[in-house]
């Protein structure tokens, strides 16, 4: 077992519940630091819930999460502040604010947490976007750019505080493949060169192999199976057999079929 | 007893949502002003918000000056043109000038003014801050360690509350000025004649009390808007419907607090 502060991340049974639906269920997960990490899991299955969580966006009905040795969840929204800036969040939109530049989407950061000079400011922004291949686009504004740019550009903002992990949801989603091989070659030159801790949310089975050390499926709130990508792909277990390989036929379309069946049978289906 | 009890529970509920909302704009109001001193105080922050700050008073007041001018002018002629004709059988036609000037400065030059603005920055904020919440970028913001109460709704709630007391005053004296024009095209009263008596029957308790009107008008455009957007769920049509109930809530509130007021001032004997 690894040593806590090997863990950037402990997620200790954590029940997240809205209203009486459970979206996540018991989950116990930790995040090595500097590692590569990808969630899998079909749609509805937990994993944006799971990111809003460890992003301190929402807080857990049930359980701990530790990061980097500290248990975030009693936590005042000031410290949780504290917590917030140590990290980044890459959204699926990229998230940019349009009424800004690109450089200044980057420099809003600095320009609210630190005490940096407008020159030194500037300095920071040309570093992280030239980092994202952006250089000559800080002018811009997000409108004027394509989805694979407004990702990119999102990922300078991220990085804009030197975050300790950075959180990816879905970031090939909406992209073309040369974009998403970019992206992807983008996050792994990022942790090689940086070390900085990397959990991705996708459901791009090439995008994942391509970057994970490691991958954990989430199915209904629970993780059904963690390991390195040959593990993933070598897996007996039918879930992850058919995930990987996104066959139509395996327990995930079953079960599917069968809830459909059994609402149509209750009148429960409009 | 069912048809009696789904009266009832439904205008219970609508009570309780009713003073539910009531009580978050009042908290949103509250965390407004608890924010604000960190626009002079602090650099950090500050040096965004001041830039802010003046892009919104540009946006929500000067933008609306030019219809709030012809509004306000046309007011004041339409009054003029009612009314003097009455006084005049009395043969008091000149005393148009003090009710207008009463009228405008206590009532119609804060209550038009904020009325025009509602529909000018009150839609508009609404519509902006509801669009950043569904392309993702308040979760971005608060993912940066940035409160959006403290980086959206400060700079619009502060400019909305300077502007509505600037534009009550040229509201004020656009009417003044389009009952002049009226009334001396009807019963020849000269401008200097009329401005006399204007100043003479206009006390600077009517002006003051107008003022205070005119900015508690304006911090309940600015908090609504902000609120209603930063509640938008559920994409476009969200932001349409936030913005359709900013424009009919506030135009609601607006007059009830008026009300409210003249009510107070007439049993204060001001």
């Amino acid at each position: 077992m690894d040593k806590p502060q090997d863990n950037i991340i402990e997620i200790r049974n954590v029940t997240k519940r809205f209203g009486s639906t459970t979206v996540l269920s018991d989950l116990s997960l930790d995040v090595r630091r500097g590692e590569r990490l990808v969630m899998l899991g079909g749609s509805g299955a937990g994993k944006s819930t799971l990111l809003n969580l460890m992003a301190a966006e929402t807080r857990p009905t049930e359980g701990e999460l530790v990061i980097n040795g500290k248990n975030i969840c009693g936590m005042s929204e000031r410290e949780l502040d504290r917590y917030r800036k140590t990290m980044g969040v890459l959204f699926q939109s990229g998230a940019l604010f349009n009424s800004l530049t690109l450089a200044e989407n980057v420099a809003l950061p600095l320009q609210e947490h630190t005490e940096l000079n407008t020159s030194t400011i500037e300095t920071i922004v040309t570093m992280k976007l030239n980092l994202v291949g952006l250089l000559e686009h800080g002018g811009k504004y997000p409108s004027e750019i394509s989805g694979g740019m407004k990702k990119r550009a999102g990922l300078a903002r991220a990085l804009a505080l030197d975050p300790q992990v950075i959180f990816y949801d879905e970031p090939s989603a909406g992209l073309d493949p040369v974009s998403v091989t970019e992206i992807d070659r983008l996050m792994v030159d990022l942790n090689e060169t940086t070390g900085v801790t990397t959990v991705v949310i996708t459901h791009e089975m090439t995008s994942a192999f391509r970057i994970a050390h490691r991958l954990v499926l989430l199915d209904q709130g629970r993780f059904v199976a963690d390991g390195t990508p040959q593990e993933m792909k070598d897996s007996d277990n039918p879930l992850v057999h058919q995930f990987v390989h996104g066959l139509l036929d395996g327990p995930m379309t079953d079960r599917r079929d069968r809830g459909a069946y059994t609402r149509a049978l209750l009148g429960a289906d409009d | 007893m069912q048809s009696i009890r789904q009266p009832i529970s439904r205008l219970g509920e609508s009570a309780i949502a009713t003073v539910s909302f009531i009580g978050a704009l009042g908290v949103l109001i509250g965390l407004t002003f608890a924010a604000s001193p960190r626009l002079v105080v602090t650099r950090r922050g500050g040096r965004l918000a001041w830039k802010n700050l003046w892009f919104q008073l540009y946006r929500v007041g000067v933008r609306s000056i030019g219809v709030v001018m012809l509004v306000t002018f046309a007011i004041g002629v339409i009054l003029s043109l009612q009314i003097v004709p009455i006084l005049d059988q009395y043969g008091a036609g000149d005393q148009i000038a003090t009710i207008i000037g009463i009228a405008f400065f206590r009532e119609l030059g804060p209550l038009v003014g904020a009325i025009v603005l509602t529909g000018f920055a009150g839609a508009s904020i609404a519509a902006e801050i509801g669009t950043m919440a569904v392309n993702e970028e308040l979760k971005a913001l608060r993912s940066h360690a940035i409160s959006p109460v403290r980086f959206l709704v400060v700079p619009r709630v502060l400019a909305s509350m300077v502007m509505t007391t600037c534009l009550a005053v040229l509201s004020s004296a656009m009417g003044i000025a389009g009952g002049m024009l009226a009334t001396r095209m009807i019963i020849g009263m000269p401008y200097d004649a009329y401005l006399d008596l204007t100043f003479n029957s206009v006390e600077a308790l009517d002006i003051v009390t107008g003022l205070i009107k005119a900015a508690v008008f304006g911090v309940l455009i600015g908090a609504l808007a902000c609120h209603l957007g930063l509640a938008v769920r559920g994409g476009a049509s969200g932001v349409g419907n936030a913005t359709t109930r900013t424009v009919v809530i506030s135009i609601v509130a607006l007059t009830v607090v008026d009300l409210g007021f003249t009510a107070v001032f007439y049993m204060l004997g001001l």
